[in-house]
């Protein structure tokens, strides 16, 4: 089932997101607004938006007041797509090609920045300093969980604690703080809006770990790029983590560099697969999706409720 | 106005801004980002005129500083770095120090000066594509967007705090400074975009033709000195440090061959 229809409650305030994103990539140099544009056409699954909407369904809900929200969330994740693809040198992008490859690196960057400024502008119109104080900290700790992703890289001695906190920064953050804001946009008070935090947070951290699972799961075309990747690039996640508990799995695993060779990744694959490591995974996943339901037990009933239940499921099935 | 602002001032901002820059990390691995003391200087000459305690003055100076910083680190990305890591963390350092910027104007709950630095980025970067792809249609503009480039986000922290005394002073002070640097650059074999643009602008004008491009570009730093010089005269009393820094900019410029 695609995850758009699990929200199609709400496709008449979706639409109106998608336009006033078209709206905030407009811009007095053509080619800027182009290259806002090309990334915004790419799509996405705008779960951040939906995460918003679904939150503040939980206070007064104003979809003037709260698309603002909405929009910085999605303009941030847009924003931080663009610097990615930098880093990564990535080619592609949703089958697309990225904005530093189409035009070059000068040009990302600069498209980058000006999609962030764009998200602070909407994010003005909400006056709630709390709002503000709780998406500032959210920023600041995905860039230091995206650098220390770096200074992670093929340390293979790493926890699986150490795993967990840079997944928080690199994904379940900025899930957490949409949920969070959302609700805060909707002026709830502070007992519901720390529990959507915390059912965002669940939620992105079982998303991650899903992702991560599917980079050894998945196959290349459903990826996008060959399986195992991830670790060949060094990035050690949890399926390599469990599957290091097994002293000869680790021998092999610690020699995978960025040299290795397909047919070798192929083997390293396959041992691990066949370790436990993936039912591990899974089985942490589910925890933490359960987690997230858990506290939706907890919130007022109202017609947000089954929505963010079945994006939970939904994220919990999720093959690609 | 703004008189009293002093090298004391300055170096105990410049200390803020370092300190807030440091990451245990980061520092390690990419160069230490340059901070401008002549910006320092200006912005804390805005701030110096308005009744905020020393404190949260000392803090919107260095907010501003952190987004001039995350700009200027970022241009870095563009040009050649010594190995893949480092250009991936200076992506990601330019990243951190615009969510230091916001995290720090958050704190104090200053929505408004939140959304007129993020305007002041959202025109610079929208300058910057216009100029590093050839969008403007003469030299002039061309000039134009470099200058502002330079300039907007001083411009529009003055006016935030309703300090347009120095405008033009402030504006020239930085456009100099910027042409000498292309200049520069230019004498050291590096890529300078003003060169690129005196190139393919002045080509295309045609009115040029015959003149070496070092040579126009000479009288364009001229001609931003000779502003700068009547700004300074027309502004009346200076503050002594700013007005010691701009008769040693301005003396301490010469073509070298």
């Amino acid at each position: 089932m695609k995850l758009k229809r699990l929200y199609s409650t709400f496709k008449y305030d979706l639409d109106l997101i998608e336009k006033e994103l078209e709206n905030a990539v407009c811009s007095n140099s053509t080619l800027l607004q182009n290259a806002s544009l090309q990334l915004l056409k790419a799509g996405g699954k705008r779960i951040r938006p939906v995460f918003v909407l679904l939150s503040a369904q939980f206070g007064e809900y104003k979809i003037d007041t709260i698309k603002n929200v909405a929009l910085a969330l999605e303009l941030i994740h847009m924003a931080s797509l663009v610097h990615d693809d930098v880093i990564d040198e990535a080619d592609t992008r949703r089958g697309r090609p990225t904005i530093n490859y189409t035009w070059d690196d000068r040009m990302a960057m600069y498209t980058g920045d000006f999609i962030f400024a764009r998200s602070l502008e909407y994010m003005t119109n909400i006056s709630n300093p709390i709002a503000h104080k709780k998406l500032a900290k959210a920023i600041v700790e995905v860039c230091i969980g995206e650098m220390v992703q770096i200074q992670d890289k093929f340390r293979f001695d790493q926890t699986i604690r150490d795993y967990l906190r840079r997944i928080k920064r690199k994904t379940a953050l900025l899930i957490a703080v949409s949920c969070e804001l959302g609700a805060i946009a909707g002026k709830t008070d502070e007992r519901i809006y720390r529990r959507l935090y915390k059912f965002g947070y669940y939620i992105g951290m079982s998303f991650q770990i899903t992702d991560d699972i599917l980079d050894f799961t998945a196959t290349e075309k459903e990826l996008g790029k060959p399986a195992g990747e991830d670790l060949r690039q060094g990035n050690i996640t949890l399926p390599a983590l469990y599957a290091m508990q097994i002293p000869e799995l680790k021998a092999e695993i610690i020699k995978v560099n960025e040299d290795t060779n397909k047919e070798e990744m192929q083997k390293i694959i396959h041992l691990i697969k066949h370790s436990g490591a993936i039912e591990k995974s899974h089985l942490l996943s589910r925890r933490y999706l359960d987690k997230a339901l858990h506290i939706l037990q907890e919130l007022p009933a109202n017609r947000a409720k089954r929505p963010l239940q079945e994006i939970a499921n939904y994220i919990g099935k999720r093959r690609h | 106005m703004g008189l009293c602002v002093n090298e004391q001032k300055i170096d105990l901002i410049k200390a803020i801004v370092e300190r807030k820059l440091h990451h245990h990390f980061l520092s390690k691995q990419i160069e230490f980002p340059v901070i401008d003391e002549d910006r320092i200087l200006m912005l804390a000459m805005a701030v110096n005129e308005t009744e905020l305690p020393d404190t949260q003055a000392d803090q919107y100076v260095t907010s501003a500083m952190l987004v001039q910083v995350a700009l200027d680190t970022h241009e870095k990305v563009t040009n050649p770095l010594s190995s893949m890591k480092e250009r991936q963390l200076t992506v990601l350092a330019g990243d951190y120090f615009s969510g230091l910027y916001y995290r720090l104007l958050a704190d104090h709950e200053n929505l408004d000066l939140i959304r007129t630095l993020a305007k002041a980025v959202k025109f610079i970067n929208e300058y910057k594509v216009s100029l590093y792809q050839f969008e403007l249609d003469d030299i002039d503009t061309f000039m134009l967007y470099l200058k502002r480039v330079e300039t907007t986000i001083i411009e529009q922290f003055c006016n935030h705090f309703n300090f347009v005394h120095y405008h033009s002073l402030f504006t020239e002070l930085l456009f100099f400074k910027r042409l000498v640097s292309e200049w520069e650059k230019y004498k050291n074999g590096h890529f300078s975009i003003l060169f690129e643009g005196l190139k393919r602008y002045t080509a295309q004008d045609r009115m040029e033709n015959g003149q070496n491009l070092e040579s126009i570009c000479q009288m364009y730093i001229e001609k931003s000195k000779t502003v700068l010089l009547e700004a300074m005269r027309g502004v009346g009393t200076l503050p002594s440090i700013l007005q010691t820094r701009i008769v040693d900019l301005v003396n301490g410029h010469h073509f070298a061959t």
